[in-house]
């Protein structure tokens, strides 16, 4: 409900809470880095145990809508110290990575996707785990770009 | 309006220039696919971490698991980022290395998922086709990179040419700019200086109309005004007019760059005065001033016009000179009165103040009113009284003391006005004034000559006649042809004729006037100074060149009766007559005591009232020609 509230100019139908069924998930880990080093490690199934929102939009990968489930990328901060950081390094699986500003999530919802529409995100859908911005919030935004729509996401830590 | 329309236009035209560029960068920017760049050498990099794996494997004859993961994952690296190549590819437009590239990371992808779902059986075929499509991708990617390197080296010379022009665009547009604010500037100055001069021109219209450029006064326009406003409010006021005496005579002796100082002076000194009771100093124009006082109180009025004689009075100095001038003064302190009606009353004051004498002031009252009003009236007269007769003359016989008989007579001129004879003193001055002098003395002339010249005739006598002339005539040759017509048309003999002159301070152009007295000296008329022993007359007057005959005034016989230094004086001028051979008549005799004592004093010739006072001509003639028949009577 935090979550929603500091997004409160998001459109309401752009990030809903949703409840989510258990299923099977392609192997992967998101390991966050806190301020003091430890490492707090996520497989898709820890994370669906956070509070989930549902984010029904497109992406530069798909032209047409689709519904994508996750945790806020808020609600991850907040649980390692971590959401007052000025920036974020995130590391993807094939070692690509991106620097995302404290303005970013601040601004607009950022969403750590573990599905599409309803089915577990697999490699070649850039999961299992991928980044997601609402579009109209992503083209509004001054602060968001398509690097911080990081896919096979596997670590965040403080720059 | 033209600097800022050139303003608009240059901000226009760098603002395109500018657009312009900004649209290319952004082209640029959007050309300079940097991403396009990246997913080359990371799809390069995909497809080499499938060839280590499956060579790996080749070499240890069959495929760990954690070998078949990396390489499951290595083939999904390549599948997402062969899929995001194409799709920048495709919104990026059409590259043939681009697309040749993609095909054979295609081509590697088909290998790669071909060897997951043959589950690797055959592990020689596929290193080797692995390794060669690798190889056609390395050289297809290299390609492709080459080719985007080569475009990026054009856009970012495109770049740098476009941020040359920009910087070409703003050295010029500064210049433009700064062109336009020289001529802004210019143009300002320029305006602002021309609105600088007309509104000091204006400042200059508006002191103008209000105020006297040479001595700083108020002029009659504001004067006026605030008289106006005064007499409207129903304040006390009490009005001075004040012209100045002798003025004329500064500035045809000094000049008029003198008479202007003795202005400004006589301006500071009323303004001076006036100022500090509240009143107002104005000039009305020549040598006319005027003062507003706050105040009607005669005592106070009184006080301030002696001020203003007294510092009028100190001399100014002028390139050296004294100059000295006097004020005369009316004033007017009539509550009840209107603007015109002021001005009228301290203008009848300012008048008697000059028929005074200088250096006077008068207050306004009715009977001075009157008098002035008979004296305006006089001036209106006097012309039809010339013409018809009205003015005329009497005779006062000049007498020979020895016989106590008249030789000759003294022509003076009478008005019969109302039924009442009016006095030269009061008349004369008003012919001076209303410049009908001349006239009346020529018509006295011809008058008299003709008179004289027809009882001669008549009765066989040879008396002369005397006609005082004013000083003015004597700065004109036209008298002596004036004197010539009266004695060719009254035919009374030139020698019979005496022209009285009597000196004043007017009678300035002296070598002028010895030259019309020689003019009348040729017709054979006699020349008189009149008034002997007053004031103007001196003794360079008397020569024979100048004078025929001297008058010596009155003043010089009244107490001969009684004073020494009287007689002495008399006796001093007979003494001087008698020696440059000059007629004399001694003026106002009226006691037989005075004509025996200027007799025994060795006068012959007399005039007075104790030989008669002037009276009409025909009857004066009548008794001059029984008393002649009787002297003969006593001679025979």
């Amino acid at each position: 409900m935090a979550a929603v509230l500091m997004f409160s100019s998001v459109k309401a139908d752009t990030l809903r809470p949703i409840e989510l069924d258990p299923i099977d998930h392609h192997e992967a880990e998101l390991v966050i880095v806190g301020t003091d080093g430890e490492e707090l490690r996520y497989s898709p199934v820890l994370l669906e145990g956070l509070q989930t929102y549902r984010i029904t939009t497109t992406t530069p990968w798909r032209a047409e809508p689709a519904d994508f489930d996750g945790v806020l990328l808020t609600d991850l901060l907040r649980r390692s110290g971590l959401e007052t950081i000025g920036e974020l390094r995130v590391t993807a699986e094939n070692e690509f990575s991106a620097v995302l500003p404290r303005a970013l999530w601040e601004t607009v919802p950022v969403l750590v996707a573990t599905r599409v529409n309803g089915q577990a995100l697999t490699r070649r859908e850039r999961g299992p785990i991928q980044f997601i911005i609402p579009s109209e919030e992503f083209e509004a935004s001054p602060v968001a770009s398509e690097a911080h729509l990081v896919w096979m996401a596997a670590r965040i830590e403080p720059k | 309006m033209g600097c800022i329309l050139g303003t608009l236009l240059v901000c226009l035209i760098a603002g395109y220039y500018v657009q312009a560029t900004v649209n290319q960068l952004q082209q640029t920017h959007h050309s300079f696919n940097d991403r396009q760049l990246r997913n080359g050498y990371v799809a390069m990099s995909d497809v080499q971490r499938l060839v280590l794996v499956l060579q790996e494997a080749h070499g240890q004859r069959e495929i760990t698991p954690d070998a078949r993961e990396r390489f499951q994952s290595a083939a999904d690296f390549l599948f997402v980022r062969t899929d995001t190549f194409r799709r920048v590819q495709i919104s990026s437009g059409y590259m043939q290395s681009a697309d040749d590239a993609i095909s054979a990371l295609q081509y590697v992808q088909v290998l790669a998922d071909q060897a997951v779902e043959t589950d690797f059986e055959n592990l020689e075929f596929l290193a080797t086709e692995l390794t060669e499509r690798a190889q056609v991708a390395r050289q297809a990617l290299v390609t492709f990179l080459d080719e985007m390197r080569r475009f990026q080296d054009q856009l970012l010379l495109k770049q740098s040419v476009a941020v040359a022009k920009q910087r070409n665009v703003i050295w010029v547009t500064l210049l433009g700019l700064s062109l336009l604010g020289i001529a802004a500037t210019l143009l300002l100055r320029r305006e602002v200086t021309a609105n600088l001069a007309r509104h000091a021109a204006e400042a200059r219209v508006k002191h103008l109309a209000f105020f006297d450029p040479l001595t700083g006064l108020p002029n009659r326009v504001q004067f006026q005004d605030r008289l106006f406003d005064l007499v409207a409010q129903g304040d006390s006021r009490g009005l001075m007019l004040v012209d100045l005496d002798g003025f004329k005579q500064v500035n045809d002796t000094y000049g008029h760059a003198a008479g202007d100082r003795v202005l400004q002076h006589v301006a500071a000194t009323l303004g001076e005065i006036a100022q500090p009771h509240g009143g107002l100093a104005a000039r009305l124009g020549g040598d006319e001033f005027a003062i507003i006082m706050p105040s009607e109180d005669p005592q106070f009025l009184t006080h301030t016009c002696r001020a203003i004689i007294e510092a009028v009075d100190q001399p100014v100095i002028y390139e050296g000179e004294a100059l000295r001038v006097a004020v005369s003064i009316g004033v007017a302190a009539d509550m009840q009165a209107d603007c015109d009606g002021l001005m009228r009353a301290a203008d009848f004051a300012l008048y008697a103040s000059k028929s005074s004498g200088k250096g006077q002031f008068t207050f306004y009252d009715g009977l001075l009113e009157e008098q002035l009003i008979q004296r305006r009236r006089m001036i209106e007269e006097l012309p039809t009284a010339i013409d018809d007769g009205s003015v005329s003359f009497f005779l006062q016989p000049k007498v020979d003391l020895g016989t106590a008989c008249a030789f000759g007579f003294e022509a003076l001129a009478r008005w019969q006005r109302d039924g009442e004879i009016v006095p030269p003193s009061q008349f004369i001055s008003v012919a001076e004034e209303s410049g009908l002098i001349a006239d009346l003395d020529c018509r006295l002339l011809q008058d008299s000559t003709r008179v004289m010249a027809e009882f001669n005739r008549k009765n066989g006598t040879t008396f002369s006649v005397s006609v005082n002339f004013s000083a003015v005539h004597f700065t004109s040759l036209k008298f002596a042809k004036v004197v010539q017509a009266a004695l060719e048309s009254s035919g009374l003999p030139p020698h019979l004729l005496t022209i009285e002159i009597t000196e004043t301070v007017e009678m300035q152009d002296w070598a002028r006037a010895k030259e019309v007295i020689s003019m009348i000296h040729a017709l054979g008329a006699r020349i008189s100074i009149d008034d002997f022993g007053t004031g103007f007359s001196s003794l360079a007057y008397l020569r024979k060149t100048v004078a025929d005959e001297i008058k010596i005034d009155r003043s010089l016989v009244a107490d001969i009766e009684t004073s020494d230094p009287s007689r002495f004086l008399l006796d001093a001028v007979l003494d001087i007559a008698a020696h440059l051979e000059l007629d004399v008549v001694v003026e106002g005799v009226e006691t037989r005591a005075q004509a025996d004592i200027i007799r025994s004093m060795g006068a012959y010739r007399a005039q007075g009232y104790y030989f008669g006072k002037p009276a009409p001509y025909s009857e004066v003639l009548e008794r001059a020609l029984e008393q002649q028949i009787q002297l003969q009577d006593k001679s025979a």
